[in-house]
């Protein structure tokens, strides 16, 4: 995501007007990632790490060794920063301080992208603590500030990854869990990774959470005013996956976007019990 | 927290302060949070939305030898209905596809237009009446029995053992499924009809 991604946010504003809620605000960080250009040093996948991946079910990178534009991604949050501080927001004097945290200290960032990737929640609580935000939306905006690199590894490579027969409920190029799905046109099912934007096949009856394949554990539900759209969850780990069914959607938007139009969902799947 | 299989979305006392706790693994919770989102619309929003819960269970086609694996969504209200059939992506014969029959296996169950008497249509007449069940087998089977009489060849022109009959034949319904294919075809051969067919060979 990053580019083009503007044009998705309209239409879905337009055509879903009940997104607006979340997509307006994002339209504007969205805004801001498009002209960002990371870079990224060549990297080619071999052999063995294709026959190590398809084999022993390893993703190519463990998440702290993803090799990240950290000063690109820096860039980005800063600007995230200063342009929410603007904002009529709750914790606009936190973002201030973030702010003024990342640019006395080259570090700050760097740290907290290591903490974002190596899901410290330890260190991640320490900095947000140390500039009066919240730990979650910290993690947020800085995992929006590493999209723009994480998505240019993923375009990199792709076709260099195994995801033939990658059965796995993580990403086969990061190892991250998935943050939403859908079904394409024959019925399969894809995985798409909350971190790299990376998407893979994966069985349709079966938690990727927990591998399940109980069928009395696993179900959905969807709201009858809204086909296409289901929360599949499982019983025996109470995790929950929003899907969408390009079946039924004539076009859909980035799944990253899919998943800020649908946050009802989500507010109805925590209601529900869960997570 | 149970779960009621048809409710209204209502409730929804999430709060800020739930979402902080039970987002470790909610992605959307962490953008709420930093998107700095008023919920209110979002949770009224939700709340209008009348929810169905479902269960998948992987089944078989039951129309012909093909074997198509399909997923069946049972409603988890009432009495647990089909509510949906399609193809299984995952099943190795049809990956997902399913042919016009199939892909209308839940009409079996849920189906407004599906006769639920017998109907006759007298010799020369141009409409179709509806008749009772003992009525309809009774002269079903009256008429089996005359045509059968009629027309039962016990050797052929040869001299040999036959036992057939070739004033009856049978033609199978579109909606028959296997095991009622077999059943059909011992009570058919049975009777001794040689012309038995079923739509799915024609």
């Amino acid at each position: 995501m990053g580019r083009n991604i503007i044009p998705h946010i309209d239409r879905l504003i337009l055509q879903r007007p009940a997104s607006k809620a979340a997509l307006a605000p994002f339209r504007e960080l969205a805004l801001l990632m498009d002209q960002e250009t990371p870079c990224i040093k060549p990297i080619q996948v071999g052999k063995e790490a294709r026959n190590t991946q398809q084999k022993e079910g390893f993703p190519i990178f463990s998440r702290e060794d993803l090799p990240i534009d950290f000063i690109t991604a820096s860039g980005l949050l800063k600007k995230i920063l200063v342009h929410l501080g603007q904002t009529d927001r709750n914790d606009a004097e936190g973002l201030k301080m973030a702010l003024k945290a990342a640019e006395a200290d080259s570090e700050w960032t760097g740290r907290l992208f290591r903490g974002i990737l190596r899901q410290d929640d330890k260190s991640l609580s320490q900095i947000a603590e140390g500039v009066d935000l919240g730990a979650k939306a910290l993690l947020f905006l800085g995992q929006i500030a590493l999209r723009p690199s994480m998505h240019l590894l993923r375009d990199t490579l792709k076709g260099d990854i195994v995801k033939m027969g990658w059965d796995h409920g993580y990403c086969p190029l990061c190892g991250s869990q998935p943050d939403m799905a859908y079904f394409a046109k024959t019925g399969k099912r894809y995985l798409h990774c909350e971190l790299c934007g990376e998407e893979w096949p994966y069985s349709r009856i079966k938690c990727p959470f927990c591998n399940t394949l109980n069928q009395e554990q696993l179900g959905y539900f969807e709201a009858e005013e809204k086909e296409g759209l289901r929360v599949y969850f499982c019983r025996e780990c109470m995790r929950y996956l929003k899907t969408i069914d390009k079946k039924t959607f004539e076009e859909i938007a980035p799944l990253e976007l899919e998943n800020l139009a649908t946050i009802y969902l989500d507010l109805l799947a925590l209601e529900n019990g869960f997570k | 927290m149970g779960l009621s299989s048809e409710k209204k979305g209502g409730g929804m006392n999430v709060t800020r302060r739930d979402f902080f706790k039970i987002t470790g693994t909610s992605a959307a919770g962490a953008a709420i949070l930093g998107l700095g989102l008023n919920l209110k619309p979002i949770k009224s929003h939700a709340q209008t939305l009348k929810l169905r819960f479902a269960k998948e269970t992987t089944s078989i086609c039951c129309y012909c030898a093909v074997g198509c694996g399909v997923i069946c969504s049972t409603g988890e209200s009432g009495a647990g209905k089909i509510i949906n059939i399609e193809g299984d992506p995952d099943h190795p014969v049809n990956e997902g596809s399913l042919c016009a029959k199939g892909a209308a296996l839940s009409q079996l169950v849920n189906n407004d237009r599906r006769l639920t008497t017998p109907l006759y249509r007298a010799p020369y007449s141009d409409k179709w009446q509806k008749v009772s069940w003992d009525w309809a087998l009774s002269t079903i089977a009256k008429r089996v029995k005359k045509s059968r009489d009629a027309s039962f060849e016990h050797k052929n022109a040869k001299g040999q053992v036959v036992n057939r009959t070739n004033g009856i034949a049978s033609v199978g319904s579109a909606a028959l499924d296997n095991e009622e294919c077999w059943m059909i075809q011992a009570l058919m051969r049975s009777l001794g009809l040689v012309y038995i067919e079923h739509q799915a060979r024609i």
